[in-house]
C-alpha cells in the first residue's frame, strides 16, 4: 500500500509494519526487546569472548567475588617456619607480612596469666569500657608459658584481601581483662605455589591470577563462563518448549475449532484429561524413563515433560478464538468469495488469533525458564557439570551470607530475561491489538 | 416481465439442520426465481427461515444441513453440491462482523478484484478506492486505509456493497442488511441499491422483515412463514389486495400516518423440529376451517400465488 503511505502515514495498513512501527514507538517494549536480544548475543556469542571452560575447578580461587585480575603473592612451602619469638617483644605485632594464607601475631606476655585474642573487619570503638563484641571473632584464649618471654598466634581462618583490626585481651588468673591493644593488619592476597599454573618466572615471590568479572563460586569455577553456559541451557529450555508446546497447542486448538462437531469434543476431552496429570509426577517418570547417564544433562527428560503437559492451555485459547471467529460473517463473506479453507485460515483467522497465541508465548517463555529453574533448585534439572540459571542460583544459595555474588548473579540474570520477555510481550500485545490502536495514538 | 429463463430458479427447496434437541425443518418445499435485474424482496419474522434459503443458496450453511431441492439452478447451472459459485454475492445483517478487524477496509474490498478477477495488487486497490467512491464514501482514498472499528455503521454497510460488488455479482442476496441501521441510513443504503441495480442489471435477492422498506425498491414480494412460502405476488398487489392472511396481519401491524394502534398477531409461530402437517398458519388465522388444520392447502393462482385454503373456497 504504497501510495497510502504519502497520504497517511499513521496506518500503512500492513499490520506488521504497523506493529513494528508501534514498538518502536514505545519504550519499555523497545527495552524489552534490545534486553531479550543481548540476552541472546551474551548467550551465543559469549563463550567466543570468554572462553573459558565453565566446568573447570579451581579450588585455589574458592568464592571469589567479581574481579579482573589480581596480583598475589606466592607462598613457598619453607615460608611457613616455626614460630619462636625472640628478642624484645614490646607491643602487638606481625611476625611477618599478612598474606590471605596466614597472619602471624606475636606479642610480649609480661607475666599476664592468659590472652583473648580477637579479629575484626571494623575497629574498635572505645578501649575503655569496651565489651568484647566489640573487638569481632574470637580467634583464640592463650595461657602464657612463665618460660617464654613472648606468646604467637598464626590465624588462618577464612582470610581475605582486607584490612582487619586484631586485638588482644590480656586477663589476670582470675579472668578479668587488665588492658587491650588492637593492631590494624592489611591482609595480602596470597596463593601457595604448588596451586599456580600461571607461575612467572620473572617475578617469583608475586603471581597474576586470572580474571573473574562476576567472580568464581564455591569450587572456583568461573562464573561469567557458567552463567554463558547456564544461560544457554536456560535460554534453550526457555525457547524450545514454549515454541514447540504453543505451537502444537495452536495447530490442536484450531483444528478441533474448524472442525467443530464430534472430533472439536473428543480432542477438547483428551485436552482436559492431559491438564489433569500431575507435572511433577511426569518430570520423575520421564527421567527415569530417560535415564540419566555419565554426560547427561537431564534437559531431554524436562524438555519432554513441559511438551508433553504444557499444550493444552494454548490449544483452549485459540480453538476458542477460532470457534468464535468461524461464525464471523467476514469468513463466510471471503467464502463468497471463493477463498480456499486455507487462505481463510491463513488470512482471516491467523491474524485474529496471533496475538492470543504471541502473549501466551511471551508467557510461556519466562515459565518455562522459571519451571526449569524450579527443577533444577529441586535437584530433577540439569545435572551438574552441565549448569542453568537454575542450579546456578542453587549453588548459590549455600554461600548466600558470605558471598552473595554467587546467588545474585544467576537470579539478576533470570529476573532481566523474564522482565525482558514480558516488557517486549506486552509491547506486542498492545501493538497488535488494532482495536486499543487509535485510543493509544 | 420478459420471459427469458430466470436468473436464478429454486425449485421445492427444502432444509433440515440437526440440532442437538432435534432436527429443525428451516425451510419447507420453497420455491421461487428472480429474472435478471428483478429485486426481489423475501419477507417474514425472525426465525422463518429467509436466511436459511439464502445461506443454502450460498452455500453457507453448515455441513451437517441435509439440502435438498427439485431445482435449484444459477444461470443454468445447478446450484447444490457444485462448491463454490461465481456471480453471488452477498451483503450481511452486521456490517461490523462484515470486516475483518485486523485487516484494512480497501485491501479487503480488493480481495475478491484479487482472488477472482486476476487483478494486480495496485490495480485492485485502486479499483476498491473507486468502488468506495460510488458508495458515496467521501475521502475513498484514505478511508480505505483504515479500519473497520474506525468506519460508523452506515459507512460500513456501504463499504460492504462496495466489497461485495468487487465480486462483480449478478445476483446480490441482501440479509437484512439495514436492520442494523438507523432510518436515515437505511434509506441510504436502500437508495444506493436501487441505483446500482438500475446501473448493472443486478438482481437482488433482499431479505428482511419490515414490509414497509421494500415496499417502495422491490419488484415482487415473498412472503415466508414457519419455512414456507405463503404468497408471492408483484409488489404493489402484495400491498393492495394481500391474499394470505399473515400478509394482511403484516399490513395491519406497519405503522401508518393514520393508524392510531397497531395491530398485533397473537400467539407464536410453531416449533419447526415437528412442523404442522397443514396449514402453519391456521393456530394463529382468524379465518380458520376445519380443513386448514387437516391438509395442507394448494397454491391458488401462479400470477399472485398464496397457499391458502380460503381462496379455494372462494372459488368454489
Amino acid at each position: 500500500m504504497t501510495a497510502a503511505t504519502n497520504m497517511h502515514d499513521e496506518q500503512t495498513g500492513n499490520l506488521w509494519r504497523d506493529v513494528q512501527r508501534d514498538i518502536a514507538k514505545n519504550p519499555s517494549a523497545l527495552t524489552g526487546f534490545f534486553l531479550m536480544l543481548l540476552l541472546l548475543l551474551f548467550c551465543t556469542f559469549g563463550k567466543l569472548l570468554w572462553p573459558v571452560d565453565p566446568a573447570a575447578l579451581d579450588l585455589t580461587q574458592i568464592s571469589q567475588p567479581p574481579h579482573l585480575g589480581l596480583r598475589t603473592l606466592v607462598i613457598y612451602p619453607d615460608d611457613v617456619k616455626p614460630m619462636i619469638p625472640a628478642g624484645n617483644i614490646h607491643a602487638l605485632q606481625l611476625a611477618e607480612p599478612a598474606h590471605t594464607e596466614a597472619v602471624k601475631l606475636v606479642w610480649p606476655t609480661n607475666n599476664t596469666a592468659s590472652f583473648a585474642l580477637y579479629r575484626h573487619t571494623l575497629p574498635p570503638s572505645g578501649l575503655q569500657d569496651f565489651n568484647f563484641q566489640d573487638l569481632g571473632l574470637p580467634l583464640a584464649t592463650l595461657h602464657a608459658d612463665s618460660a617464654s618471654p613472648a606468646l604467637a598466634y598464626v590465624d588462618q581462618l577464612l582470610l581475605e584481601n582486607r584490612r582487619y583490626f586484631y586485638s588482644v585481651v590480656s586477663m589476670d588468673s582470675d579472668g578479668k581483662s587488665l588492658g587491650t591493644e588492637t593492631l590494624i593488619v592489611d591482609v595480602a592476597h596470597a596463593t601457595p605455589v604448588e596451586n599456580l599454573s600461571l607461575h612467572d618466572d620473572a617475578h617469583p615471590e608475586t603471581v597474576q591470577l586470572p580474571a573473574h568479572p562476576f567472580g568464581t563460586d564455591k569450587l572456583g569455577r568461573d562464573l561469567l563462563a557458567r552463567l554463558i553456559e547456564g544461560g544457554r541451557t536456560s535460554l534453550f529450555i526457555g525457547f524450545v518448549a514454549p515454541l514447540l508446546y504453543v505451537l502444537f497447542g495452536s495447530l490442536y486448538g484450531a483444528m478441533a475449532g474448524y472442525r467443530g462437531g464430534r472430533i472439536d469434543t473428543g480432542m477438547m476431552a483428551f485436552a482436559d484429561f492431559v491438564i489433569a496429570l500431575p507435572f511433577l509426577l511426569f518430570v520423575i517418570l520421564l527421567r527415569i524413563a530417560f535415564g540419566l547417564g555419565a554426560g547427561d544433562s537431564g534437559i531431554t527428560a524436562l524438555l519432554f515433560a513441559l511438551l508433553l503437559l504444557s499444550w493444552p492451555n494454548s490449544a483452549r485459547l485459540v480453538r476458542a478464538q477460532v470457534l468464535q471467529l468461524r461464525s464471523m460473517a467476514y469468513v463466510d463473506a471471503a467464502r463468497l468469495q471463493g477463498a480456499s479453507g486455507f487462505y481463510i485460515v491463513w488470512k482471516h483467522m491467523l491474524p485474529n488469533v496471533l496475538p492470543s497465541i504471541l502473549v501466551t508465548l511471551s508467557f510461556a517463555i519466562p515459565a518455562a525458564i522459571f519451571t526449569e529453574a524450579f527443577l533444577s533448585f529441586i535437584g530433577l534439572g540439569v545435572v551438574p557439570p552441565a549448569s542453568s540459571w537454575g542450579s546456578m542460583c542453587n549453588e548459590g544459595l549455600s554461600t548466600l551470607l558470605t558471598h552473595p555474588h554467587e546467588l545474585i548473579f544467576p537470579a539478576a540474570f533470570i529476573s532481566v530475561t523474564v522482565l525482558a520477555f514480558n516488557l517486549f510481550g506486552d509491547g506486542l500485545r498492545d501493538a497488535l491489538d488494532v482495536q486499543t490502536r487509535e485510543a493509544r495514538q | 416481465m420478459t420471459q427469458v429463463e430466470p436468473l436464478l430458479q429454486i425449485e421445492k427447496l427444502s432444509v433440515q439442520l440437526p440440532t442437538a434437541r432435534g432436527t429443525v425443518h428451516a425451510v419447507r418445499n420453497v420455491s421461487f426465481s428472480i429474472q435478471q435485474g428483478e429485486m426481489l424482496a423475501l419477507v417474514g419474522e425472525s426465525g422463518c427461515g429467509k436466511s436459511v434459503t439464502a445461506q443454502s443458496i450460498t452455500g453457507l450453511l453448515p455441513d451437517s444441513a441435509v439440502v435438498t431441492a427439485q431445482c435449484a439452478s444459477f444461470k443454468q447451472k445447478n446450484l447444490l453440491h457444485a462448491g463454490y459459485q461465481r456471480g453471488i454475492a452477498m451483503i450481511f445483517q452486521n456490517p461490523m462482523a462484515t470486516f475483518n478487524p485486523v485487516l484494512t477496509i480497501g485491501y479487503q474490498i480488493a480481495e475478491p478484484l484479487r482472488q477472482l478477477h486476476g487483478y494486480n495488487r495496485k490495480d485492485a486497490e485502486q479499483e476498491a478506492v473507486r468502488l468506495l467512491e460510488r458508495m458515496k464514501i467521501v475521502d475513498a482514498k484514505n478511508k480505505a486505509q483504515r479500519y473497520a472499528h474506525e468506519f460508523s455503521g452506515g459507512m460500513l454497510q456501504r463499504a460492504a456493497i462496495a466489497m461485495a460488488l468487487a465480486c462483480k455479482p449478478q445476483l446480490l442476496i441482501a440479509d437484512e442488511p439495514t436492520t442494523a441501521l438507523d432510518i436515515s441510513t437505511q434509506h441510504e443504503v436502500m437508495a444506493l441499491l436501487a441505483e446500482l441495480r438500475a446501473e448493472q442489471e443486478l438482481a437482488i435477492l433482499f431479505i428482511t422483515h419490515d414490509l414497509g422498506l421494500v415496499s417502495r425498491h422491490a419488484d415482487r414480494i415473498a412472503v415466508m412463514y414457519a419455512g414456507e412460502i405463503i404468497e408471492t405476488a408483484n409488489t404493489n398487489d402484495v400491498l393492495k389486495s394481500p391474499a394470505h392472511p399473515y400478509t394482511r396481519a403484516l399490513l395491519a401491524a406497519l405503522p401508518m400516518p393514520d393508524t392510531t394502534r397497531l395491530l398485533a398477531l397473537e400467539g407464536s409461530p410453531p416449533d419447526l423440529r415437528f412442523p404442522p402437517a397443514a396449514c402453519a398458519f391456521a393456530e394463529r388465522c382468524a379465518h380458520v376451517m376445519p380443513i386448514c388444520t387437516q391438509q395442507p392447502p394448494p397454491v391458488v393462482d401462479k400470477q399472485h400465488a398464496a397457499r391458502c385454503w380460503l381462496h379455494e373456497a372462494q372459488k368454489a
